[in-house]
C-alpha cells in the first residue's frame, strides 16, 4: 500500500479543502510535515484513523471546523470530508468519509449525521467504480485491517501501551492479521473456500446438493449432520471464549499474585499500627491518672507548702516573745466573773463595777481561759510541727508526677508520628485480605474455566463421532445412486486439496512466524543494544528474553528505551516481511508493502537511537509519513536528509485555522 | 505432494495427477483474487466447484 493524496475539507482546523501530497519515490519514500505544539500534528495522524475507520481519539468528537462551525448561518449545512488516495495491490483506490452538520433556527450545531463511507477504485478499464456499500467494511479489511492499523498508523504518544499490547493479550483478529499481512490470506481464503460453516463454501454446498430422492434417509442424516456441525461450533465459539476468559483472569491471578506479594508488608504494618494505638490508650490513660495524682498531691500538700515559710517565722517570733503569755496559771474565766458577781476579790479587796480592782480582773479576764494565749499557742506550734511534716515531699512529689507527664508529651508524640509514616506508607497498599479474597475468586474462576473446557471437549468429541458415523452412513447410501456418487467424488478431491493446503498452511505458518522473529530481532538488535532478544510465541505476543543467562527464558520487565525499542523492532520486522514476501509470483504468499505514517514517533527516543531509526525506517518501509515538532524534525531532516522527498509545513493561523503549506 | 497416483480419501480414490492438477489452478484462482478482488467468497467457492467438476470430468 502506498499513500498518494490526502484531501481534508473542514477537518477540525484544517478550514477549507486542503492536500498534502506524500513522496512516493522509491528511493526518497520520506515526507516529513512539521509544526509547533498544538498546530495540527496530532490532528492530521487522526485525520487516517477517521477516513478508514470512522475513528478518532479527540473528547471533542465535533470533526467540523470551528472556525467553520462559528460562520454558519442558521439552517444552513457544512461537510466534514476526507479522502484518501492510495494504491494497494496495483489497484489505485480512493477512501472516502463524510459527515454532514447543520444547525437549527436558533444557530445551534445540530448533532452531525452518521458519517458515509465509500471506496472508489479505478477499474480494469480505467473507469472509475465503487466497492458496493455492504462491502466497503470487508474492503477495508482487506486493504488494513483496523487490528494492525495501530501499527501503521502510530502515535509517539501511545508508545508505552501499545508495548504491553504487543507483549500480552492480543487479540486472535491480530494474529490472523499479521498472517494476512504476512501474505498468507491466500492460503486462509482458499481454505475457507473449500470448507467452512458458509453454506456456499465448496463442500458444505456438495453436501447439500445430494438427490435425496434415491433414499429419503439422505436428506435427514444431511440434516442431522448440519446441526451436529451447529452443536459443534457452538462449542468451538465457546472453546474461543474460554481462551479469552482465562487469559483475562490468568492475567488477573498473576497481577494480584505481585500485587499481594508487593504488599505483604502491608500486613506486618497493620500490626505494627494496632500495637501503636494500644501503646498511644496505654500513654493516655497514664497520663490522666498521673495528672489526678498530681492534683491531688497539690490538693493535699500545697497549703502547708506554701505555708512552711509563715509558719517557720511565727514559731521563730513566738519563741522569742516567752511574754506575751500574760494569762493567770489555772485561773478560768468563771473564776473572774465568780469573784465580780461576789462583789470581793480573793485577796478581800472590794469589787464594784469599774473600780481599780473591777478593772484589774477585767484585763485579767483577756489573757485566762477558754481562750488562754498560752494554750493556743501550744496547740499552734503543735498545729505548724504536723503541718511542715505534710508539706515537705510537696516539691518532690509535684516534680516526679510533672516528669512523667512531661514524659508522657514525648512518647505520645514519638508514637502518633510513628502512627502517622505507617498510615503514610498504608495509604499506597492496598488490602492483603482483600487482594487475597479477590485472587481466590479469579484462582475459583479459572478452575470452572477449564472444568467446563474439559466437559465441552469431550461433548464435541462425542459429537465429531456421531458425525463421522453418520457421514459414513449417508455416505453409503449415496454411493448407491450414480448422480450422488459424483458429488461424493468431487467432495473427496475437495478434502484433498484442503488437507494438502492446510498442511502447507501450516508449514508455512510457522516458517512465515522463525522468520518474523529473526527479522524482529535482527531490528531490534540494531536499536537498542543490550543482552535481550524477543521471541514470537504462536499468537504472536512478543517476548523479552535476557540472552546473556543461559537457561534463562522468561520473559522480563522492560524499561522505556526498551519498550520503544521492541515496537519499532516488531513493527518494522512485519513491514519488512511483507515487503519482502511480495515478490514470489507462483506462491501461495501474497502480500503488500506498508507505509508507515508516525505521529511524534521520536519524542520518546535519544539521540543515538533517534539516528539508528531514522536510518532504519525508510530502509524497511515502502514509504515513511512523519509528523514531527520542529526540533525534532530538524534531527530526523539530518539523518534522512537524502530519503526525504516532500516537505511540509503547519502554519498555525490561529487556534482554529491552520493550513498546509509546502516548504 | 506425494508421487503416488491415487489416493483414498474418505473412501473414495482419487486420480492424485489430476487432484494436483486442480490444486494449482485453485492456487492461481485465489492469488489472483487476492489482488483483483474480481470474485466474493460465494462466487470463488463457484470457481473452485467448477475447476473439481472440469478436471474430474476431463479423460
Amino acid at each position: 500500500m502506498l499513500l498518494k493524496n490526502l484531501r481534508l475539507t473542514n477537518f477540525r482546523q484544517f478550514k477549507g479543502e486542503q492536500l498534502i501530497s506524500f513522496s512516493t519515490y522509491p528511493d526518497r519514500n520520506v515526507t516529513i510535515i512539521m509544526g509547533e505544539n498544538g498546530s495540527g500534528k496530532t490532528t492530521l495522524a487522526q485525520a487516517f484513523t477517521w477516513c478508514l475507520y470512522g475513528d478518532t481519539d479527540f473528547e471533542d468528537k465535533s470533526m467540523l471546523s470551528k472556525a467553520v462551525a462559528l460562520n454558519m448561518l442558521p439552517d444552513e449545512e457544512a461537510s466534514v470530508r476526507v479522502e484518501l488516495d492510495l494504491v494497494h495491490n496495483g489497484i489505485e483506490y480512493t477512501i472516502i468519509r463524510e459527515q454532514k452538520y447543520s444547525k437549527d433556527s436558533s444557530g445551534n450545531l445540530r448533532r452531525p449525521s452518521q458519517t458515509t463511507f465509500k471506496i472508489a477504485f479505478k477499474g480494469a478499464d480505467g473507469q472509475r467504480e465503487f466497492v458496493p456499500d455492504l462491502e466497503t467494511e470487508i474492503r477495508m479489511k482487506e486493504i488494513l485491517p483496523k487490528e494492525l492499523s495501530k501499527y501503521f498508523f502510530f502515535d509517539g504518544e501511545r508508545i508505552e501501551k501499545m508495548s504491553k499490547e504487543i507483549r500480552r493479550g492480543k487479540s486472535k483478529e491480530f494474529a490472523e492479521a499479521v498472517k494476512s499481512l504476512l501474505g498468507l490470506s491466500a492460503f486462509t481464503a482458499a481454505l475457507n473456500h473449500l470448507k467452512s460453516r458458509s453454506p456456499s463454501s465448496v463442500i458444505r454446498s456438495y453436501d447439500n446438493s445430494y438427490d435425496a430422492g434415491s433414499d429419503v434417509r439422505i436428506a435427514q442424516y444431511t440434516k442431522e449432520i448440519d446441526e451436529l456441525d451447529d452443536k459443534i461450533d457452538a462449542i468451538t465459539r465457546r472453546l474461543a471464549e474460554i481462551d479469552k476468559e482465562e487469559a483475562i483472569a490468568q492475567d488477573k491471578c498473576d497481577e494480584l499474585k505481585e500485587k499481594i506479594v508487593k504488599f505483604k508488608d502491608s500486613e506486618d504494618l497493620a500490626k505494627e499500627r494496632e500495637a501503636l494505638r494500644k501503646k498511644l490508650n496505654g500513654l493516655i490513660s497514664s497520663k490522666a491518672s498521673s495528672t489526678a495524682v498530681l492534683l491531688r498531691t497539690f490538693n493535699n500538700n500545697a497549703q502547708q507548702y506554701f505555708a512552711k515559710k509563715m509558719m517557720k517565722d511565727a514559731l521563730q517570733l513566738l519563741s522569742e516573745a516567752d511574754k506575751l503569755d500574760k494569762g493567770i496559771p489555772d485561773i478560768h474565766e468563771r473564776t473572774i466573773k465568780f469573784l465580780i458577781d461576789r462583789g470581793s476579790c480573793i485577796c478581800n479587796n472590794k469589787i464594784e463595777f469599774n473600780n481599780d480592782a473591777y478593772k484589774a480582773l477585767m484585763k485579767v479576764l483577756e489573757y485566762i481561759p477558754p481562750q488562754s494565749l498560752g494554750s493556743l499557742i501550744g496547740q499552734f506550734v503543735r498545729d505548724c510541727e504536723s503541718k511542715s511534716k505534710g508539706g515537705s515531699s510537696l516539691f518532690e512529689d509535684i516534680s516526679e508526677q510533672y516528669r512523667i507527664i512531661r514524659n508522657f508529651e514525648t512518647d505520645y508524640a514519638d508514637v502518633e508520628n510513628k502512627i502517622k509514616l505507617i498510615e503514610e506508607r498504608l495509604v499506597n497498599m492496598e488490602n492483603v485480605g482483600l487482594l487475597q479474597k479477590e485472587l481466590i475468586n479469579y484462582e475459583r474462576r479459572l478452575n470452572y474455566l477449564k472444568k467446563e473446557r474439559d466437559e465441552l471437549n469431550i461433548e464435541q468429541g462425542s459429537y465429531e463421532t456421531q458425525k463421522k458415523l453418520k457421514i459414513a452412513e449417508r455416505k453409503e447410501l449415496t454411493l448407491k445412486d450414480e448422480a450422488n456418487r459424483k458429488i461424493e467424488v468431487y467432495k473427496a478431491y475437495a478434502q484433498y486439496m484442503y488437507d494438502v493446503l492446510l498442511d502447507e498452511y501450516t508449514q508455512k505458518e510457522t516458517e512465515t512466524r522463525n522468520q518474523l522473529q529473526k527479522t524482529v530481532n535482527g531490528i531490534f538488535k540494531h536499536i537498542y543494544n543490550g543482552g535481550l532478544a524477543l521471541s514470537l510465541d504462536e499468537n504472536y505476543n512478543v517476548n523479552i528474553i535476557v540472552n546473556d543467562f543461559r537457561g534463562y527464558n522468561s520473559d522480563v520487565e522492560t524499561s522505556t528505551a526498551q519498550s520503544i525499542s521492541v515496537i519499532f523492532a516488531f513493527i518494522a520486522g512485519v513491514i519488512k516481511m511483507a515487503r519482502d514476501s511480495q515478490n514470489d509470483e507462483n506462491e501461495m504468499l501474497v502480500s503488500e508493502p506498508y507505509p508507515l505514517v508516525m505521529d511524534a514517533p521520536l519524542s520518546a527516543f535519544d539521540k543515538t537511537r533517534i539516528q539508528t531509526v531514522c536510518d532504519i525506517l525508510p530502509k524497511v518501509a515502502e514509504q515513511v509519513i512523519i509528523f514531527i515538532k520542529d526540533t525534532d524534525g530538524e534531527l530526523a531532516e539530518t539523518h534522512m536528509g537524502q530519503q526525504v522527498g516532500a516537505r511540509y509545513l503547519f502554519d498555525k493561523k490561529n487556534e482554529f485555522e491552520t493550513y498546509l503549506v509546502t516548504r | 505432494m506425494t508421487d503416488a497416483e491415487t489416493k483414498i480419501i474418505n473412501g473414495v480414490e482419487i486420480d492424485l495427477k489430476k487432484a494436483n492438477r486442480m490444486l494449482k489452478r485453485l492456487i492461481v484462482k485465489e492469488t489472483t483474487n487476492i489482488k483483483t478482488k474480481r470474485y466474493n467468497d460465494s462466487e470463488m467457492a463457484k470457481q473452485i466447484k467448477k475447476i473439481i467438476e472440469e478436471e474430474v470430468e476431463c479423460y
